[in-house]
């Protein structure tokens, strides 16, 4: 039975109920309202963006749901950088995009598409120096003259670790 | 002749002596009167050819002026505006809106877990910006690996340390402590070396981390026994997961490398895994375990791991890496050691392991041995028929007599072999062994990836003789034999 999802930007968007139901916050309220074709409202997700994630829970929709029973083994998938070929594709969006996909899966609470986000961020990071970074994210260099020479000690402790 | 000066400067001249300058006062006046009416004349011919041009140019001046003090105004305004964009594209920056626990969990997928230089890592992060560096500050799991470095200044040591044990808070840490006993030439310690050792081991305080997870003490030939001791014991009011004890740089292994066992395990709150490094065993009951509360850890005393062993009653893991030794016992029937936790012991990286001692594992169900060199010795089949208990065997040796593994471990379901490919024959063939069947005919899982080249034929033998008919139509299964639910094989190229 398909599902009826309004944005914020009021589009609607008709998908397979096993396909909204990646989203934990959707499968919550589905099983609250039962069966019922009262659209759902997502009033944190514009149009464009819930479709990239439509997009992801479509392709994801037989994966084995996390159960939250495993906390190793969720405390794994998030400490490796590994993203598998589909998703690094579906991933390569602009910065706008892509901190909008992760604030919607933090709000529709879709944990792998969140842990998939958070990686992509993670692995852009990786081996920057602070001042790249600054300029990756367009960030301003706000610390005060104690804080740098603070920043410079730190600096000498972390020659050889 | 005074008289006559004074007359002369007193004379006064008369009309007649003064008329002739008069004369020439009056040409003179004359003269300077036509001069000013000609510069009169001059001016007044310039004023008339150029009536209004100081007053253009005093109007050009005050024009100028005016565009000067209008063009610092927009100048200011152009900056307050810059200023205004660039603050309102920090704002809308999309990285700003991520509330903190996602940052966080970016800043953890950041790091690398067991990156040596995980503190520079996550340093790097808390080095971005003012909020950056709040919210690394505040995620523990960045600051977990602390690492001393015994060679560092104390002040530095003490600066890093307190530094370090605030941001950890509960979160389980894994403590290095390198160099510990460098930086002097062996043999020759003075007191004021002594001294600083100590007070940097007395600076490194354990009070305030809840649990390490490792400890991991890397020493050198010239540390200090009761150093260690301490170090090693400081956690027995709290926790410690792991402990690793690391000689020397593993390719040049110490002759042996004395720990007073019976001092420092008890203290330790039921250790669960042991891994010793590089510490060259030798096995000689004949010397005492304990040795003077001074010595240095220097490698004429020798470590008795049996003693060490008895002390572990709790432990679930050992490892050994790049650890020699033999076992010589001191009486005919030594008590023996039996540890009932223990499921994984792991001797590798050519370390050897006195299989003869009387040790007794009855839950021991994973044993690696890699020696690399050489074969296993007699005495491992011996410890094998000892622990019936294994089901998981790994090994790693130059040659390999499978039939008489396979007598003696023939209960095993899962084995891994890394040898050359002519030693595994009876997998196969078993007619010309004093097997009754094919090895080890429980076995599921046959990890073969690295046992040497295999051609297409033998891969064809391997799943006709061990696998079920359905995936081989010319099935020579065994009666007795259970099939292999995994083969772990590089396949020979023509292989399909």
């Amino acid at each position: 039975m398909p599902v009826l999802l309004v944005t914020s930007d009021n589009e609607q968007f008709r998908v397979e109920k096993v396909v909204a139901q990646r989203s934990v916050l959707i499968k919550n309220m589905l099983e609250d309202v039962g069966e019922s074709d009262q659209p759902i409202p997502l009033p944190n997700v514009t149009a464009p963006v819930l479709k990239k994630v439509l997009e992801y829970c479509d392709h994801h929709q037989t994966d084995p749901l996390p159960t939250g029973d495993e906390p190793s083994a969720d405390e794994s998938r998030k400490r490796t950088t590994d993203i598998s070929e589909w998703d690094q594709k579906f991933i390569t969006v602009d910065q706008e995009m892509l901190f909008e996909i992760i604030l919607a899966a933090n709000y529709l609470d879709i944990k792998p598409l969140l842990d998939v986000g958070c990686k992509t961020v993670a692995n852009m990071i990786k081996g920057k120096s602070p001042e790249e970074i600054r300029k990756l994210f367009n960030i301003v260099n706000d610390f005060t003259p104690e804080e740098e020479a603070q920043i410079k000690k730190e600096n000498e402790w972390a020659e050889d670790r | 002749m005074d008289h006559n000066l004074n007359q002369t400067e007193n004379h006064v001249p008369t009309d007649k002596e003064l008329s002739p300058f008069a004369s020439r006062k009056l040409e003179l006046l004359k003269s300077i009167d036509n001069q000013i009416l000609d510069a009169q004349a001059t001016y007044d011919k310039i004023k008339a050819h150029h009536p209004d041009q100081i007053a253009v140019l005093e109007g050009i001046q005050s024009e100028f002026q005016d565009a000067k003090q209008h063009k610092d105004a927009l100048k200011a305004q152009r900056k307050i505006l810059c200023d205004d964009i660039s603050t309102a594209r920090r704002l809308m920056n999309p990285i700003r809106r991520l509330p903190v626990e996602m940052l966080k969990q970016i800043f953890e997928a950041t790091v690398e877990a067991d990156s040596p230089k995980k503190f520079s890592q996550a340093l790097q992060l808390s080095h971005v910006c003012q909020h950056w560096r709040v919210v690394a500050l505040d995620t523990p799991l960045l600051w977990s690996r602390i690492t001393i470095n015994f060679l560092d200044p104390l002040e530095s040591t003490t600066e890093y340390w307190n530094w370090a044990v605030e941001r950890v808070k509960m979160t389980p840490v894994d403590v290095f402590f390198n160099h510990l006993g460098e930086g002097v030439e062996p043999g020759i310690v003075t007191s004021e070396y002594i001294q600083e050792q100590q007070k940097k081991v007395a600076v490194c305080s354990f009070s305030r981390i809840p649990f390490v997870r490792n400890l991991v003490l890397h020493t050198g030939s010239e540390f200090r026994y009761d150093e260690a001791f301490f170090l090693v014991t400081q956690p027995s009011t709290r926790e410690l997961g792991s402990l690793t004890l690391n000689g020397d740089d593993p390719n040049t292994p110490l002759d042996g490398i004395s720990w007073i066992w019976d001092d420092i395990v008890p203290r330790l709150p039921s250790l669960k895994v042991l891994t010793l490094e590089g510490l060259a065993f030798s096995f000689d009951a004949t010397k005492p375990f304990s040795v003077p509360q001074d010595s240095l850890i220097w490698q004429f005393y020798t470590v008795d791991p049996l003693e060490l062993l008895r002390l572990c009653p709790n432990l679930e893991n050992l490892i050994t890496v790049a650890c020699e030794g033999d076992y010589r016992p001191l009486t005919q029937n030594p008590a023996p050691i039996t540890i009932s936790t223990l499921t994984r012991l792991n001797i590798s990286h050519g370390s050897t392991f006195p299989w003869d001692a009387p040790l007794l594992f009855p839950s021991l169900s994973t044993l690696i041995f890699h020696t690399e060199y050489g074969e296993a010795p007699n005495e491992f089949l011996g410890f094998l028929v000892n622990h019936p208990s294994i089901f998981d065997l790994n090994m790693f040796v130059d040659y390999l007599d499978l039939v008489s593994i396979a007598k003696s471990a023939p209960q095993l379901t899962r084995l891994t072999l890394e040898t050359y490919c002519k030693y595994l024959e009876p997998l196969l063939d078993w007619t010309s062994t004093s097997l009754q069947g094919p090895a080890f005919p429980q076995l599921e899982i046959l990890d073969l990836c690295n046992a040497g080249y295999r051609t297409t034929e033998e891969v064809d033998r391997l799943i006709r003789i061990r696998c079920l008919p359905v995936m081989h139509d010319k099935s020579e299964l065994p009666n007795g034999c259970r099939p292999l639910r995994e083969l772990v094989i590089p396949l020979p190229s023509g292989f399909s």
